[in-house]
């Protein structure tokens, strides 16, 4: 049913009870000695009359339109529109001029039904935190479209795509969105999505491991593609020279397999894999950073040196960036703060001789089953000062599989290879040789798009923009006026008797 | 309310000096002790008779069908006085409308209803064609028709000059016959209300505000009767086509206590 018919459709039962409410008239014989209070005649005199009577419908009546006006969804037409540029790294693909982006903002300026609607772009705001709409100068897709792409590309990262920040609009009452995207991945009431790149098939790689191999002494990155890129390169990146260096073949081993590559660094480092889809295509670049896989480590109490001298990556070290301590330890807050001051972690273990039932989180043991004593929540309890612990009684320090417990910690611990999002709160992202860099606190940490801008979707998404929001304080007004009207009108037509 | 009277010197009660009452009979002494104007009621020697007094005006036709909730009045009224009468208490039966309608006079105490059996008959033309109310002409006029001191009141009470403390009897019995607007009203929101008495018409919305109007009217003039039932009156309101019997054992054992 089209909407302004639903529209009249909510106002039926409302015309319906005050149509009724009409109908229900009465003569009866009584006499007035009950019923005529004194002036109420007199001051309702000036009303109509039939509004006299029926004020308490009408005014109800006038409520319920406020309401329906109110939840009803906006006409179609009747809320404003605006056009979205995503600015994901997908948008980025293809020769220069021919870029999803390029044609975003010539789209901008040339089509008809997107003339004089206001224009965003919907990108990762460098401050971090969730995607921001920012708008888009008119000028900007003017006569040189192609320098709007450039202004944009220069002040906006282009990672991922977070759909949520479109509802930003909704709430600012646009109610159709048009979205210039390469490829349409999303679905949602009030949105249309126009493609740019249909027939792209995207860039089609992206990594699927990284990983030490400890037997090997090697680092092991294996990517995976769709389609064989046209070309590859490895560069690292030379903190003396500020920029990425090409790298030596001696440097790496590759191993082609089905489908992807794997590559074999021996040296810890941030390197660069530019990826050339086609030719006369611009590059497209995934950076990772490979640390030492040895950490520094110490050990606080019997048993926790004992662990750390289990796990040959851990580096006895006066500044650790490990540390293992036996709980309870009433001098583990100082050296806690000082290791988690580097960006390490703090390990507890609780021995207890107290049996227990409980198993240990799977995630910490690799989905092995490991009896645990009563675990305490980290942060909490006599062992805050630890990131994370165990609680070991007599049949978990039984348990031949006890170190999976501890190596999962460790996995978990370790700094990440790279990031796919702007960490919120985080400086600024530095751009470094056309790679983005965060910091943490092992140095420069490369930001890369998800995985998800290198791959076709498989289904548009459903998103919940939510209804185009009515400003609704006009009609909370209305019903307030309203609701006072209909109060003014009962004490009058109450009169004074009901002053008494 | 009413005692079988005995030796004039066996005192009855004590009450509050009313403005109808003789201030001969005032007790000095008692004010003076107390610094309230009491006066002090004796039993008579001889028999005290009642006078009951029926409202036949027209808006008892509220209570029932055309017609019959004045028959409901009458024969309410003529049973209390049958009854008074059985009992041995000599009454007058008096019906009335804007003014005295007819009187039945002084019938003999007896246990016998012939005397009362007009009553029970439907109105006579002219006491169907009656209109207005005013129960204060009727007292006065069954104060000089007879000295007793009590009054048995049947009426609607709508009567607006109407007030119960000022009766120049000093035993009252008021019985209310009475149908709440609402009743009539139904569920509709407005009303157009045509006075059986005055003929007027009058359009009322019937709506939150009226009926709390209306209840409270009810409930003022309910508060007079409550007033002077807590100053020794008898007071009953009988709803339109309920039982009266209740009525005429609680007016027993009223006449008894």
């Amino acid at each position: 049913m089209p909407e302004p018919l639903l529209l009249l459709g909510l106002l039926l039962p409302v015309a319906a009870l005050l149509f009724l409410n009409l109908r229900t008239f009465r003569r009866v014989d009584y006499p007035h000695h009950l019923l005529q209070p004194e002036g109420r005649k007199a001051r309702t005199a000036f009303l109509f009359g039939a509004f006299r009577t029926h004020s308490d419908i009408l005014f109800d009546a006038f409520f319920a339109l406020c309401l329906a006006w109110a939840l009803s969804p906006l006409p179609p037409g009747s809320a404003g529109e605006a056009a979205v540029v995503d600015a994901s790294a997908s948008m980025l693909v293809g020769k220069p001029g021919k870029r999803a982006l390029d044609r975003a903002m010539e789209r901008l300026g040339s089509d008809p039904a997107l003339k004089g609607v206001p224009a965003f772009v919907l990108g990762s705001d460098p401050a971090g935190g969730p995607s921001r709409l920012t708008g888009i100068r008119p000028s900007a897709t003017g006569s040189d479209p192609g320098q709007g792409a450039r202004e944009i590309e220069s002040s906006i990262p282009f990672l991922g795509l977070d759909p949520q920040g479109l509802s930003g609009l909704a709430s600012r009452g646009y109610g159709k969105i048009f979205l210039l995207t390469d490829r349409a991945s999303l679905r949602a009431r009030g949105l249309e999505s126009i493609e740019l790149a249909p027939d792209e098939e995207g860039l089609g790689v992206y990594f699927s491991r990284l990983a030490w191999e400890g037997e090997a002494k090697v680092f092991e990155v294996s990517f995976s593609y769709a389609a064989e890129p046209e070309d590859l390169r490895l560069s690292v990146y030379s903190p003396t020279a500020g920029v990425f260096l090409a790298l030596k073949p001696e440097a790496l081993e590759i191993e082609p397999f089905r489908g992807g590559w794997v590559f074999r660094f021996q040296k810890s480092g941030i390197y660069r894999l530019d990826i050339v889809r086609r030719p006369g295509e611009a590059a497209t670049s995934l950076a990772f950073r490979l640390l030492d896989p040895g950490r520094p480590a110490a050990a606080r109490g019997d048993f926790s040196s004992l662990v750390a001298r289990a796990f040959p990556l851990l580096v006895p070290a006066s500044r650790p960036q490990v540390l293992l301590a036996d709980l309870p330890d009433p001098g583990l807050p100082r050296q806690a703060r000082e290791a988690r001051a580097r960006g390490g972690i703090v390990l507890g273990t609780w021995l207890t001789d107290r049996g227990s039932d409980l198993y240990l989180d799977p995630r910490l043991t690799g989905a092995r089953p490991i009896l645990s004593g009563l675990p305490p929540r980290a942060g909490t309890g006599p062992g805050r000062e630890v990131d994370l612990s165990l609680t070991l009684g007599p049949e978990a320090l039984a348990n031949e599989d006890l170190p999976l417990a501890y190596d999962g910690m460790l996995q978990s611990s370790l700094p990440p290879p790279f990031l796919t999002g702007i960490p919120q709160g985080g400086k600024r992202l530095r751009p470094i040789d056309g790679i983005l860099f965060a910091e943490d606190a092992f140095g420069l940490l490369p930001v890369n798009p998800p995985a998800s801008e290198f791959f076709l979707p498989q289904a548009a998404m459903d998103l919940g923009l939510g209804l185009p929001e009515r400003r609704r304080w006009p009609w909370a007004l209305l019903m307030a006026l309203g609701a006072a009207a209909k109060l003014l009108a009962n004490r009058a037509f109450k009169g004074r008797h009901h002053r008494a | 309310m009413f005692r079988r009277s005995g030796s004039s010197f066996d005192l009855k009660s004590v009450r509050d000096w009313q403005l109808s009452d003789d201030p001969r009979r005032i007790d000095w002494r008692l004010a003076a002790r107390s610094g309230r104007l009491c006066v002090k009621e004796f039993y008579e020697e001889e028999s005290d008779g009642a006078a009951v007094l029926v409202d036949l005006s027209s808006s008892l036709g509220i209570l029932d069908e055309p017609g019959q909730g004045i028959l409901a009045a009458r024969q309410v009224g003529a049973t209390l006085a049958w009854m008074l009468s059985a009992l041995g208490i000599p009454s007058l039966l008096m019906t009335f409308a804007e003014r005295p309608l007819h009187i039945l006079a002084r019938p003999r105490p007896s246990p016998a209803t012939s005397a009362f059996e007009a009553f029970f008959s439907p109105p006579t033309e002219e006491e169907a064609l009656a209109r207005g109310t005013n129960i204060g002409l009727a007292i006065a006029e069954a104060r000089k028709a007879c000295r007793w001191r009590r009054l048995v009141l049947v009426s609607d009470f709508f009567d607006p000059r109407f007030q119960a403390g000022r009766s120049p009897f000093s035993r009252n019995a008021w019985i209310r016959l009475y149908r709440p607007l609402g009743e009539a009203a139904g569920d509709a929101s407005e009303l157009l209300v045509r006075d059986p008495e005055s003929g007027a018409a009058l359009r009322q919305p019937w709506d939150g505000a009226a009926r709390i109007a209306y209840r409270e009217r009810e409930a003022r003039l309910e508060a007079d009767f409550r007033d002077a039932q807590r100053r020794g009156a008898y007071y009953s309101c009988l709803r339109a086509r309920e039982d009266p019997r209740g009525l005429y054992w609680s007016f027993l054992e009223a006449l008894h206590a």
